[in-house]
């Protein structure tokens, strides 16, 4: 058996192992087993005001010991397809630089960020930079640090987002790009915040993830599972929840549902929706984001959340004007000194610049 | 970007000097030829004219095709482009055509600012052009924004533009015959410019419709046509043969060496009466008789002339033996007096129309010479020759074969005289560049053809390297004037002569009526 073959082979082993049950690693939730009366299907509903929020990031400086990003948290208003005019108290987009920097602590190594808006106006959008002190996990390793330089964005990520909810009405939707469950330690204060301030204000909110690594217990994707499963109703465009239900202990806010969803009939992409709902019913919400999602470039995925992504993202061209400006500002033993920090690990954008490749 | 105190319309968001780039506001509908202008904070601004519209999308083209495909295939009921006015947009194409600093028009020399907001022009964008001193002024129509026509109006002075000729280039259908019967009725009004028109149609008098007869200044209009009856102020033309001379044949009738030499002989022989005695066969030594056979049924053909019972007989009623002695020195001194002078040529053969004008222009021109030598040229009105189809003279082939006649002299020496043609054609490509290059006032008319278009705008007196599409797309009445008499390559719409006519005859009418000595 050639090479090829054992890999169709192993593929086929995969694809055709029993679909399985739901299965989340985190015990925070109530995990449901798959059941057909799960799948609703999705119709058509009065248009709701819906602020869709994303951020970006990218690299300014980097090196061992520290990190320079140049970050932006975006957000835009649509009522159903139509792109809503602000009229609230706050900017649409907020930009600030992070310096984040490891220090040497009893309990091993951590990592500091420090907050340098570009308008000191949305200081007050931004998370406080003592929140943003997180355990570097180890063995120290430069690839898994990388994850952490995106720590600033993601804070002020949730941080933006609760003065955007401040901003909506009961019954509107904030959508943002990704789940509801958090990676970094002290993340959970900001998102509870949100939470709180969504459900106090009967506003939905509402996590739209591209990608999911949820799983099934026989090993299988959880989205694919479902896909499959969905293949016995002959909905167009449904949603099928609950997967699993947050547990909360607070009075102050219900738990979270995690659903997922096919937004447009044409699509063949089913996505991961976190909801935390207000006095809606899921459906109606849900089907209010799908009323979003039928531009030709994207069916089934959110035309708000594609605007976000492009005005949020981070390009190289920006980031090499304040390269240029923060490195041309140093003095010179001071540059000589950081050219060594920084070639500890330029040597892969050295050989993209003689690929003629550069980064995006 | 705070100058900008009306509507904009577009924004500049790239490009360079000869192609600047504007994004179109959605719905703004801006088109080919429309004037834009971009002001500055310190209130100069800068005219652009758009050369080409072009579609854009930050959509990338494979997704357009699917969206199309699924709305085609009867998918797309539930898809439809969100953003459509922010992603799909339209950009133009623009360029410089004028800048004006301190209220003073100039070439370009920089570019608007980036991101400059652009609207579209307004008749106090171009007061300058009010402003201008022109001391004989020839209304030609009024500044156009593509299609849509502004209250400002474009003359260039009478007396400088027609001795530098004018050339209005043109296929059929596209207003050349409105434009002259504009501009002579606008000629009508200005003193000290005689024009010869000849007129194949029979259209510039009005002889069954409005034309120049209803000009309020009829003294200065004179009517020549050989059909005189029910119809009253017009002249006979008739025109003697002992008017003709050998030389008025030049370049206009194709004669063979020997035939011309025949002609010599004869006119040297009989004077002249050299025509009736070559159509009496007359022999005379050293010219074959076959040769003068041939030269009497050209005059046939073309001068309608023929013997019949011994006597000489006139086809046209034209050309005669017994009458119009005077005819010839009557027009040039009517041309002298600042007359404009039609002649209604529609029943004369193409060369015959050719050779009358020709006689006169030929006579004029003689006159002009001697006028100069004695310097009382200046004291003497312009002289502009109106002529269809001007290739019939002007064209390279003619020349070539048949040598410069009177019109191609006029057109490259015309001017020291003060004697100007305006030289109407569908062919520009015919006329030798030389030419073209003397013809200093074009206005151009919609010409489909694109050899015609390039031979335009080869010679054209400002850069219209970018309006080839503008050409094309010239709708009736719509036109370019290009003239080293302007600032810029200026679009004008032309006024439907009738219209144009009607308000002023109006008027004229519901002027009281002068008093007499009694009545005071």
């Amino acid at each position: 058996m050639g090479v090829v073959e054992k890999i169709i082979e192993a593929l086929e082993e995969d694809v055709n192992r029993e679909l399985g049950q739901p299965y989340l690693q985190s015990g925070n939730y109530n995990v449901y087993e798959f059941n057909e009366d799960n799948f609703k299907p999705l119709r058509d509903v009065e248009p709701r005001l819906m602020a869709f929020v994303d951020g970006g990031n990218n690299t300014i400086l980097e090196a061992p010991t520290f990190s320079l990003q140049i970050n932006r948290i975006y957000f835009n208003l649509f009522k159903g397809k139509e792109r809503h005019r602000s009229s609230f108290q706050i900017p649409e987009k907020i930009e600030f630089l992070s310096y984040f920097n490891v220090w040497e602590s009893e309990d091993g190594q951590i990592g500091k960020v420090r907050i340098f808006p570009l308008s000191e106006e949305h200081r007050e959008y931004l998370p406080r930079e003592k929140d943003l002190i997180v355990t570097l996990p180890g063995p120290p390793d430069f690839y898994q640090r990388s994850r952490m330089f995106s720590v600033a964005r993601r804070f002020a990520e949730w941080s933006f987002s609760a003065h955007i909810i401040e901003e909506l009405d009961d019954g509107d939707i904030l959508v943002k790009d990704g789940s509801l469950q958090t990676s970094f330690e002290g993340e959970n204060k900001y998102l509870g915040k949100v939470m709180k301030a969504a459900y106090k204000g009967g506003v939905n909110l509402a996590g739209l993830s591209k990608t999911s690594t949820l799983s099934t217990d026989t090993g299988n994707s959880l989205i694919a599972s479902i896909k499959k499963f969905a293949e016995y109703n002959n909905y167009d465009r449904w949603c099928y929840y609950p997967i699993a239900k947050e547990m909360v202990e607070s009075m102050e806010r219900p738990g979270s549902i995690i659903m997922a969803v096919k937004l447009h009939e044409l699509t063949e992409y089913i996505f991961r929706l976190d909801l935390l709902k207000g006095d809606d019913d899921e459906v109606e919400i849900v089907s209010a984001i799908g009323e979003n999602t039928v531009d030709p470039t994207f069916p089934g995925y959110p035309y708000g959340l594609i605007d976000a992504d492009l005005n949020a993202r981070v390009r190289m061209d920006e980031v090499k004007i304040y390269k240029t400006r923060i490195l041309s500002g140093l003095s010179e033993d001071i540059l000589e000194e950081l050219k060594s920090h920084i070639r500890a690990i330029d040597a892969h954008e050295r050989l993209n610049m003689i690929a003629n490749i550069t980064r995006d | 970007m705070e100058g900008v105190s009306i509507d904009p319309i577009g924004q500049i968001i790239g490009g360079e000097t000869s192609k600047i780039f504007i994004r179109e506001k959605s719905g703004s509908r801006i088109e080919l030829g429309d004037l834009l202008v971009a002001e500055e904070d310190d209130g100069n601004y800068s005219i652009l004219q758009v050369k080409d519209l072009v579609y854009h999308s930050q959509i990338p083209q494979i997704m357009r095709e699917l969206a199309s495909g699924l709305q085609l295939e009867g998918h797309g009921s539930h898809m439809e482009f969100l953003d459509e006015k922010l992603r799909n947009y339209i950009i133009a194409e623009a360029k410089t055509i004028l800048q004006i600093q301190d209220n003073e028009p100039q070439l370009p020399k920089t570019l608007p600012s980036f991101f400059n907001r652009i609207r579209r022009i307004k008749d106090d964008d171009l007061n300058f052009l009010m402003e201008e001193k022109i001391e004989n002024p020839l209304y030609l129509g009024n500044v156009r924004s593509g299609s849509k026509e502004l209250k400002t109006s474009i003359h260039v002075d009478a007396k400088e533009a027609i001795p530098h000729h004018i050339l209005i280039p043109a296929t059929t259908g596209r207003g050349k015959s409105n434009l002259v019967k504009v501009m002579l009725w606008e000629l009508m009004d200005i003193e000290n410019i005689g024009m010869i028109v000849l007129d194949p149609h029979d259209e510039y008098y009005g002889r069954n419709e409005t034309g120049l007869k209803d000009h309020h200044n009829q003294e200065k209009l004179r009517y020549y046509s050989p059909d005189t009856s029910n119809i009253q102020g017009v002249d006979s033309l008739r025109i003697n043969l002992k008017s003709i001379r050998p030389e008025h044949f030049e370049g206009i009738v194709d004669f063979t060496g020997a035939q011309r030499d025949a002609l010599k002989r004869y006119h040297n022989t009989h004077k002249e009466d050299w025509i009736s005695s070559i159509i009496q066969e007359k022999e005379i030594d050293g010219v074959d008789p076959r040769t003068i056979g041939v030269i009497k049924r050209k005059f046939d053909n073309i001068l309608g002339i023929y013997m019949k019972n011994d006597q000489i007989k006139s086809r046209g009623n034209v050309f005669k033996t017994d009458t119009g002695e005077s005819t010839i020195k009557d027009i040039i001194g009517h041309l002298e007096d600042g007359r404009i002078v039609i002649i209604d040529t529609s029943r004369l053969t193409g060369e015959a129309e050719l050779l009358v004008g020709s006689i006169i222009v030929g006579a004029i021109f003689n006159r002009y010479q001697k006028y100069k030598a004695k310097g009382t040229l200046k004291n003497k009105p312009i002289i502009g020759i109106v002529i269809e189809e001007a290739p019939r003279v002007l064209g390279k082939e003619v020349i070539e074969k048949q040598g410069h006649n009177i019109y191609s002299t006029i057109a490259r020496e015309g001017r020291k005289f003060n004697i100007g043609l305006v030289a109407i054609t569908q062919l520009v490509s015919l006329i030798p560049r030389t030419i073209l290059a003397n013809m200093n006032t074009k206005i151009i008319l919609g010409n489909e053809m694109s050899q015609e278009r390039a031979e335009i705008i080869a010679s054209a007196s400002q850069d219209l390297s970018d309006d080839n599409r503008t050409i094309a797309s010239l709708d009736r009445g719509e036109a370019i004037v290009t003239s080293v008499f302007t600032k810029f390559a200026v679009p004008i719409k032309i006024p439907l002569f009738e219209e144009h006519v009607q308000d002023k005859i109006r008027k004229e009418d519901e002027k009281p009526p002068l008093l007499s000595p009694q009545d005071l």
